[in-house]
Formats: structure tokens, C-alpha cells, sequence
């Protein structure tokens, strides 16, 4: 029986003979009685073949002490990432077959079939020849790429293409041959599914003797665990704050000054630098004499200077006018009282963050929940990595003692701060907490997760009218946001996220250009 | 005691815990398939077809007796097939072994038709084998299905020309006693081989010299990677 004393590993595992050993040993007991007992040859002659296949099964397998450790490949990865499971086996004795599968852990899937990480010698690479592959490139990762399917699974999957003959062969396990005190490395892929930080599984091994007269088998679990990110979704374009108020972002302030977008065109005026003068509009427009303006005076920064000594005659000269880029105080509210949506929540939650960070934004992160939690504001890269981790270790904790958002210090919610809500709008504290802030002058928008699983499948048993009426709650709830000022829009599964960014954008521009 | 379908339970030392679920899933995701490789399953229901047959046509006047005997063995090497119970295919190829023997009661030995009936009866017995363990599932690659191909004839092969030895053995004048000789010797080196087997293997002591790794034994396990 096999065992796993170590972490990681699977030690010293030992032969047990199979159900074939104790039949084939039957029947021969069964010939040699018969022959005993009818004085004919016969039997024994029946039970001979039998006889030989154990003599052969016996000679030919000698101690296992088969090994096996594994490992993962990687640490730190994202939502989606491989991580490839190194599995070793050594064994002192011939195994005519080891079948490995690997049993991920929930937030991992298997993501094909095992390869061999390095062949180990040259002779046990020979023994894993294979020939044409199920869809799969057979020169691609040599030598156990592409094995033939051998059972009538494997045939059924023949057809059906490379992706889902991939799928279907990496629920499979891999069987080789391993030589007598050889090793081998297999990488078994798995792909991360879901964030958090998991523990990778488990890698499940059977060997089997010549003619399968004795197996072996047990498991080694991955040693460690791993940190799964989420993968932030690409947005092009994101939710502006009217009021930027910060030195130096990507916003555009929608006052007047130093920055790279033109404003207008005004008329020139002392102190105006000549790189601000637009000539083309100075020369189309201008009228006025020459003498208005500076005469004999010569600077580097004196446009009027330059015009004087030029022979023109009278003319006026234009400036532009430009908007200085700012930054912005982005707070991201995320609603942690629903268990069921918090998985794309904070999905989201990251993939905002992302996207404000990386456009030099000052970021602030508050979870509303059983308790609050809050990040102080921040920028750049340490905050992004601040924020995500914090993200990762959102849990839904039941509280009764939430007491709403006036507990929360001042710095968290600047004046000028956007923020944005990512909530199932499920709980009333949740709808409540963003009627604050917007009661108190903030600019909050909000993505709606809408709670989809558990409340439909019990709708579903009461009806179709039950449905149609949680729908229309949902309306409510929503509209009664959007009635309070808070733009609210709903992120349907499936849909993209930049899609409902880029609703809630436009929306956040029609309610400024309304004057609301 | 092993069993395709307790092969399952290669992942059988499942515990409590995280580990102890996760193999237990992959033992539920290998479990999914609950029939045999249908290609050799064919062959194996095709060869007991054919020594019901054959046993049936040695003996006209016994071809009722024969034909029942030799249905229910043939019905039992397809139920177990189908229910990836060897134990129970061990009984079919009991019964088709019973079925010659009724069928040769009462005449001259025929030594090369007992090694044939008795070879085609192991071809049966391990093509049944292949196709019901768990290991059709896995991926296998070419050169370890023409391997075991290889064995299989080999072995089929080794298997009639011993049949023919044994057989010879024993009609050639020999008296009772003699063949009572051959048959205890054969039986006797079977059990021995058995015993000495169980002893090494099951009870886990390796034979001196060969002393078992462990895990702390970190420089072997890296010797056989070099």
C-alpha cells in the first residue's frame, strides 16, 4: 500500500499482488487437482500456460522501492496561468507501466496531458517513443508528446479535433515504462482557475508489473502553495473625476493652465510665452498696429519683440489656451456582504485598480462587509501591489455591528475623490453607503454584480412570476440609485467589463454636462 | 488483494483532509469510465466463444452438456468483462477448462489439441485482463502497446510449446505416478515462486544488499537522475 509520510512525497512503496496473480494461481491449483484426481494429463496440460505466465510475471519482478516527490513550478502566478506540477519517480525495481494523473486542487483544472520535464537517460528516453498524436504536434514537446490513445476512450476523442481531444486526454493518465534504478521527470500542466492563494493537489501514481501480476500505487502531494492573481481586464477608457486635484496625472482638468490639450484661442497677453502663440490664427485675425506693441524691446520671450522687428505692419497676435492634466482620488468601494458575487468583484476590484493606478491616480480601497476595512490612499506600483493583496484576502465575514461609513477617517474620502462601487447592491447597507457618499458631494458611479446563482434556482422552482418579480426588485434598487445620483450600471455575465465601464463613463459625462 | 475495479482504488490510500478529497476526485474522474476497451474485450469474448465451441464440437453425443457448460462459462467471462470483475472471468475460463475435460472424458489423450485449447484459454485470459484493468485508460504509448503485444505472443507462444512438454510428459507411457510427479513439481515450483514472492514484496523487506530508499535519502534519489 502506498503511503506519504513526507510532505510532498511518497516513499518505499512495495508490490501487492493483483486479483489476475490470485486467479492465475487458481487455476493452476485447479489443473494440478484435476490432473491428481482423473489421472489424465489434460488439466495439467490446460493449466500449463497459466503456470508459465506466472513463473515469468514472478521472474521478471524484483523489489520496487519506488519514490515520488512533486513539486509545483511556480509560486506567484495569474488567473489562468499554467503551473506546471514536477513529479520525479525513482524506482530500484523494473515498473512495465506507472500511470501518473495529477488531482488538482479546487481554483486548479488540469491543463493537458503530462510531457516528460528532461529525459534522464538516454535509453529511458527511448522507451517513451510514441507515434502520431491525437491533434497534438508530435515534434512539439518530445519524446512522450503526442501518445496514442489506446482505449476506446482514446478512440472516441480521435475525432473530435485537437482542443477537445486535449481536454479528454488530460483527465487521462500517463503510463511509461520506467528501468530499473532510472528516474524519471514528468511536468504535469495545470491551470490556475481561480484567484487566491491554493494549495496545488495531489499527484496520484499506479505501477504495475510484467503481465500484471503485482501493482503499486499511491500518492505525493505538491509541495506548497500557490498565489493566484486575478487577471485585471484590459479598459480603454475609464471613469473620470470632474474634480481632479492632484500635481501631476492623466486627467484633464476642466480648468485653464500649463498642460498639453488645447482649450481655445484668446487674445494675446503680456506674459503670454511665444511657444503659446497660435501664428495661424494671429495671421488670419490680426489687426491691430504694430506700435501697440512693444517696440525696440528684444527677448527671448517677447513674441512682440520678434513681430515688431519683422515688417508686417499692423497686425494682433492669438494665444492658446490649454488644460493642465491632474490627477484624481479614485476610492473603490467593494460590497463584500455577498459571498456569491465576490469572486468577479474582486476581479473587477482588480482590474480597476489596475487601470487607475497605472494612469497615476491616487488610489484609496474600502470593503464594505461584517466589518470595514479600508487601504489609505496611494499611488504607483506599491500601492497596486498593497491593493491586490488586500483584495486577495477578502473574505465575506457576518458582522451585526455594522455601523455605516461615518466611522471612516476623513483622509479616505477626499472631497474631490471618485468613487466607485462594485456591489450586488443585495444588502440595503451596501445601497445605503453609497447614498452617503454621494449625500456628502462625492461622485460615486457603481458596477452592479448582479446575484445570479442561488437566488435563480430557487426562483425557478417557484416560477417564472417569482423571477420576473426579483428582476423587478433588482430595477428598483437600481433605479432608486440612479434617482440619488449615483449612475448605475449593471455587469451581466459574459459581458466585458470595459463595455460597463465605458457605460457608466458616459453617463458620469451626460450628469456633468447637465450640471447635476 | 488488487481488482480493476478496486484498481481504482490505486488512489485508495486517500486520507482525511485537503489530499485526502483531492484524490478521491481524481479517483471519481479516472472512475468515469465504468467499461472495458471494447477492442480486446471482443477478442476476449471471442476466444471463449470459440473454446465453448470448440469443446462442444470434440464430443457430438455430449453437445447438450457441452453447450450449457459452455454457455454459462461464456456468460461469465462477458459479465465480468462487463463488470470489470476478473475473479469472475477466472470462473469462465474454470468452466470452459471443466467443458474440455467433460468432452475428453473416455479417450485417448490428444496432447497438441489440450496445449491449443489451453493456450487459447490464456490468450482469453489476458486479453480479458487488458481490456478490463484500469490502465486501457490511460495514454499509452506506441512502443509499450507493441511491447506488451510482443509479451502476450511470446508468452502464448512459451505457453503451447509447455502445454506440449507437459502433455508429453505425461502420455508417454509414463505411469500415473510419474505424471502425478511432473504435475506436483510444476505445482510445487509455482507455490514456491508464490511464497518467496510474498514474502520479499508484500511484507516489504527488501533482500540484503538492497537496502530501501527513503526520503532522507536525498543523494540516491539525485544518482538516478544524473
Amino acid at each position: 500500500m502506498g503511503r506519504s509520510d513526507v510532505a510532498g512525497s511518497a516513499n518505499g512503496i512495495a508490490w501487492r499482488p493483483t486479483e489476475k496473480a490470485t486467479g492465475y494461481l487458481a487455476l493452476v491449483a485447479l489443473g494440478v487437482v484435476a490432473a491428481l484426481v482423473t489421472g489424465r494429463p489434460e488439466a495439467a496440460v490446460l493449466a500449463s500456460p497459466f503456470a508459465l505466465a506466472i513463473a515469468v510475471g514472478l521472474a521478471r519482478t524484483s523489489v520496487l522501492g519506488l519514490e515520488a516527490r512533486a513539486a509545483a513550478s511556480a509560486a506567484v502566478v495569474t488567473e489562468g496561468d499554467e503551473v506546471l506540477v514536477r513529479a520525479t519517480f525513482s524506482s530500484a525495481g523494473e515498473v512495465e507501466g506507472l500511470e501518473v494523473l495529477v488531482a488538482p486542487a479546487p481554483g486548479f483544472v488540469r491543463a493537458g496531458p503530462a510531457t516528460a520535464a528532461e529525459p534522464l537517460t538516454a535509453s529511458g528516453a527511448g522507451s517513451f517513443s510514441v507515434k502520431h498524436g491525437l491533434g497534438l504536434s508530435a515534434g512539439a514537446q518530445p519524446p512522450l508528446s503526442g501518445f496514442a490513445g489506446t482505449g476506446f476512450a482514446g478512440n472516441g476523442v480521435a475525432g473530435k479535433g485537437a482542443a477537445g481531444a486535449g481536454v479528454a486526454r488530460a483527465d487521462r493518465p500517463l503510463a511509461v515504462r520506467m528501468r530499473a534504478g532510472q528516474g524519471l521527470e514528468l511536468a504535469l500542466p495545470l491551470r490556475a482557475g481561480h484567484w487566491g492563494r491554493h494549495p496545488v493537489g495531489a499527484v496520484a501514481f499506479r505501477a504495475r508489473s510484467l503481465l500484471g501480476l503485482f501493482e503499486a500505487s499511491g500518492w505525493a502531494p505538491v509541495d506548497g502553495t500557490v498565489l493566484v492573481y486575478p487577471r485585471p481586464e484590459p479598459l480603454a477608457r475609464l471613469v473620470g473625476s470632474r474634480r481632479a486635484a492632484l500635481p501631476a496625472g492623466s486627467h484633464l482638468s476642466a480648468a485653464k493652465g500649463g498642460g498639453l490639450d488645447l482649450a481655445g484661442v484668446r487674445a494675446y497677453a503680456p506674459g503670454d510665452r511665444a511657444k503659446d502663440v497660435n501664428w495661424r490664427a494671429s495671421a488670419r485675425h490680426g489687426l491691430i498696429s504694430a506700435t501697440a506693441l512693444t517696440p525696440g524691446v528684444r527677448g527671448r520671450h517677447s513674441p512682440a519683440a520678434s513681430v515688431a522687428a519683422a515688417p508686417l505692419g499692423p497686425m494682433a497676435l492669438y494665444t492658446n489656451e490649454r488644460h493642465p492634466e491632474r490627477g484624481a482620488d479614485v476610492v473603490l468601494v467593494v460590497d463584500t456582504f455577498d459571498k456569491a458575487v465576490l469572486h468577479r468583484a474582486v476581479t473587477a476590484a482588480c482590474s480597476l485598480a489596475d487601470a487607475y493606478l497605472s494612469q497615476r491616480d491616487r488610489l484609496a480601497l474600502l470593503e464594505l462587509g461584517g466589518g470595514l476595512r479600508w487601504l489609505r490612499p496611494g499611488m504607483g506600483p506599491r500601492q497596486r501591489q498593497v491593493v491586490v493583496d488586500a483584495l486577495l484576502a477578502t473574505t465575506d465575514l457576518a458582522s451585526a455591528v455594522y455601523r455605516g461609513v461615518t466611522l471612516l477617517p476623513p483622509k479616505l474620502l477626499p472631497a474631490a475623490a471618485l468613487v466607485v462601487g462594485i456591489s450586488s447592491l443585495e444588502q440595503a447597507e451596501a445601497r445605503e453607503a453609497f447614498s452617503d457618499m454621494r449625500a456628502r458631494g462625492l461622485d460615486v458611479v457603481v458596477v452592479e454584480i448582479p446575484q445570479l446563482v442561488a437566488p435563480l434556482e430557487e426562483m425557478r422552482r417557484l416560477g417564472r412570476l417569482a423571477v420576473r418579480l426579483w428582476q423587478l426588485e433588482r430595477g428598483t434598487r437600481r433605479e432608486e440609485l440612479r434617482a440619488a445620483g449615483v449612475p448605475t450600471v449593471p455587469w451581466e455575465p459574459g459581458q466585458p467589463l470595459s463595455q460597463v465601464i465605458g457605460e457608466l463613463e458616459a453617463w458620469a459625462r451626460r450628469q456633468a454636462r447637465s450640471g447635476s | 488483494m488488487g481488482s480493476p475495479p478496486s484498481a481504482l482504488g490505486f488512489l485508495a490510500p486517500a486520507r482525511a483532509g485537503l489530499a485526502g478529497r483531492l484524490v478521491r476526485n481524481a479517483r471519481l474522474a479516472i472512475g468515469s469510465q465504468h467499461w472495458p476497451d471494447p477492442k480486446r474485450a471482443a477478442g476476449a469474448i471471442a476466444l471463449a466463444a470459440l473454446d465453448g465451441a470448440w469443446a462442444a464440437a470434440l464430443r457430438p453425443a455430449l453437445s447438450g452438456l457441452l453447450a450449457l457448460v459452455g454457455s454459462v462459462a461464456f456468460l461469465a467471462v462477458f459479465g465480468g468483462l462487463l463488470a470489470r470483475r476478473y475473479v469472475v472471468v477466472v470462473v469462465g475460463l474454470s468452466l470452459l477448462g471443466a467443458e474440455y475435460l467433460v468432452s475428453q472424458a473416455g479417450r485417448p489423450v490428444s496432447v497438441v489439441v489440450a496445449a491449443a485449447f489451453g493456450t487459447v484459454l490464456l490468450a482469453t485470459g489476458e486479453l480479458a485482463w487488458w481490456s478490463a484493468e484500469l490502465s486501457v485508460r490511460s495514454l499509452w504509448g506506441l512502443q509499450e502497446v507493441r511491447r506488451r503485444w510482443g509479451v502476450l505472443v511470446v508468452l502464448v507462444g512459451g505457453g503451447f510449446a509447455l502445454s506440449v512438454v507437459v502433455g508429453v510428459a505425461g502420455v508417454a507411457r509414463l505411469r500415473p505416478p510419474a505424471a502425478v510427479a511432473v504435475a506436483g513439481a510444476l505445482a510445487g515450483l509455482v507455490a514456491a515462486l508464490s511464497v518467496a514472492s510474498w514474502v520479499r514484496e508484500v511484507v516489504g523487506r527488501p533482500p540484503s544488499g538492497a537496502k530501501g530508499r527513503t526520503s532522507d535519502e536525498g543523494e540516491n534519489v539525485g544518482a538516478t537522475k544524473a
